[in-house]
């Protein structure tokens, strides 16, 4: 059974809009019939212009947003089923961008177990899991500590932790590394390959850096409120015409790999990531040099 | 011109038990026409240090010259400074407040004092500089597109009239085509009109590329100053500040690290496009090497 599903999912919304003096309410569609199958396990990015619709389907999934059409399901869960809003949203978590709006408490653990005490979890079972999560994301060394004497990545992590204690079987991470600094980014990226790797949780990154992309296992690709794009992160990133034309680049070492093969270079297509690129020129460079007499 | 930093340090809440000294002293001169870049992890006082530049924050200790007078000297006129040197904050998108861009963009140059119709020629002109065309107008800031609302937020400092531009993290959260755009646009206002650019960015891609010299923070000190050949020479120094090599200059790393003797020292694609080359060509000849 699929994790996420969404059939012909349409959001529209209302704006007004002032033309010439004269106000009148217009429709905007920011999702415009996306069907989508996500599989238990899997790790997914999501890119596409500012304005394509990311963030809609992202508050879509946790039931944050209620579709004007079609429909979306959570583990079979309708999400405009109100009975099961609670069900839904501690089945699929969700990471914001901005780790100084997403921290309540004034202490770590506190911070952590905010979710579950909310929930009515008995008090013994919530430090269990207040445990697990800050131990899942290499935090546990700070559970006493203040959140904002924390650095930008170490609080997104805290924030995650808070999304794993409601034991989520899918996180979406909308741009949760936007803000980070390098070390933060990085801090992040490992958390969440290991949450996926370890914990089976699935994962959808919404961001819009192409390095991160790479690390991914399938990568979708929106643009104008619907999905243009699915494939590996091979498939994807040996288009970078299209990907142009969707306001969207290849990640460095894709462009760097595609520039050496045009030199001349026997690389393979479809290199996304920096230490494939480096073993490829390793082997090349070997086997070169072996050929030599 | 130039906008100099004399020993410059920063305590929040200096005297009271909450004392914290988010910028140790340090010395700092930015010049018209160059592109400064100013990285460091978070919390490490790139915006504390900013926010010293037009006089937004009085530092603790030291002296901030513009032109070399004192900006805190009696009688100065810090109000003008402010359109000198202009400051765009992060996200300054979520700042934009008016019923038009154009209304939005014309509050700079307003405030300065001058006129209803010079506001306007210079929120026009700064508008076109950024990319945004006459069809923008009349339009709502709120129904523009991230990267067009990221690009209105400039021009309304733009539109002061700057010689001196100064930016938090610009093109954080922007997609590529609207970083791209944005990064090209400031990089002529530099070379077309000689403004100094002073940059904070988390992307050691961007700055590696348009930098002419980086000042690295790390907790409140200036740890390294100079060119970005210099500073991303330094992978460990960098890493132990939070911060790490642009992504072609980790491929180089990696490299030599499996025994390939590379030259390292690339800022962009380009150039190591150009290392790798010269390593496949010079240790054996080309028919062997494959490359034609």
């Amino acid at each position: 059974m699929s994790i996420i599903r969404t059939e012909d999912l349409t959001y529209q919304y209302k704006v007004l809009s002032d033309e010439e003096g004269e106000e009148r309410e217009v429709l905007k569609k920011a999702l415009r019939g996306l069907s989508l199958s996500v599989r238990p396990g899997e790790f997914i990015a999501i890119l596409g212009r500012n304005g394509s619709g990311k963030s809609t389907l992202a508050k879509h999934i946790n039931a944050l947003l209620m579709p004007t059409g079609g429909t979306v399901w959570i583990e079979g869960m309708n999400t405009s089923d109100e009975e099961r809003l609670w069900d839904i949203r501690s089945t699929a978590g969700m990471v914001f961008q901005n780790p100084d709006n997403q921290i309540v408490a004034t202490v770590v653990e506190e911070d952590v177990g905010f979710g579950p005490e909310n929930v009515g979890i008995p008090t013994e079972e919530i430090w269990e899991r207040v445990e697990k999560s800050l131990k899942a994301v290499g935090m546990t060394a700070y559970a006493k500590s203040a959140p904002h004497r924390l650095s930008g990545g170490q609080k997104q992590r805290v924030a995650i932790a808070g999304v794993m204690a409601m034991k989520p079987k899918c996180i979406v991470f909308d741009e949760s590394t936007a803000m980070l600094d390098p070390v933060g980014r990085r801090e992040v990226l490992t958390t969440m390959r290991e949450l996926n790797e370890q914990e089976h949780i699935t994962v959808l990154l919404i961001t819009h850096y192409m390095e991160e992309a790479a690390l991914a296992g399938r990568i979708l690709i929106m643009d104008q409120g619907q999905l243009v794009m699915d494939g590996t992160p091979r498939e994807v990133f040996t288009q970078s015409e299209k990907l142009k034309a969707l306001g969207l680049s290849v990640p460095q070492a894709t462009r760097l790999a595609d520039e050496l093969r045009a030199a001349g270079l026997a690389l393979p297509a479809g290199i996304c990531r920096e230490e494939e690129l480096a073993e490829e020129l390793a082997l090349l460079y070997r086997k070169k040099k072996e050929a030599l007499p | 011109m130039s906008l100099r930093l004399e020993n410059v340090s920063y305590t929040y809440e200096a005297g009271t038990p909450m004392e914290v000294t988010a910028l140790f002293p340090l010395s700092l001169e930015v010049r018209c026409g160059e592109v400064l870049a100013i990285i460091g992890a978070t919390g490490s006082g790139k915006s504390t240090l900013i926010q010293l530049m037009n006089g937004l924050n009085k530092p603790t200790a030291g002296k901030v010259f513009y032109n070399d007078e004192d900006i805190f000297g009696e009688k100065y006129d810090r109000r003008r400074l402010r359109g000198q040197v202009g400051l765009v904050f992060q996200y300054p998108e979520y700042q934009l407040f008016e019923e038009t861009v154009l209304k939005d963009v014309c509050f700079g140059p307003k405030n300065q004092g001058l006129s209803e119709e010079e506001g306007i020629a210079r929120a026009r002109k700064a508008m076109r500089t950024v990319g945004l065309g006459e069809e923008y107008e009349n339009r709502s800031p709120f129904d523009l597109s991230g990267g067009e609302k990221r690009r209105a937020a400039i021009a309304g400092v733009l539109a002061m009239e700057p010689r001196i531009l100064v930016l938090d993290e610009p093109t954080a959260g922007l997609d590529p085509e609207g970083r791209g755009e944005l990064l090209s646009e400031l990089m002529s206002l530099r070379r077309e009109k000689e403004m100094g650019i002073v940059m904070v960015s988390h992307s050691m891609e961007d700055v590696a590329s348009l930098a002419d010299r980086i000042v690295v923070l790390s907790h409140g000190r200036m740890i390294m100053q100079g060119t970005p050949r210099e500073i991303f020479d330094e992978e460990e120094k960098l890493n132990e500040a939070g911060l790490a090599l642009p992504s072609v200059c980790r491929i180089l790393q990696r490299l030599k690290e499996k025994g390939l003797p590379v030259e390292t020292g690339a800022l962009s694609v380009e150039e190591a496009k150009k290392n790798i080359l010269t390593l496949f060509n010079s240790s054996q000849s080309s028919s062997v090497t494959g490359i034609s």
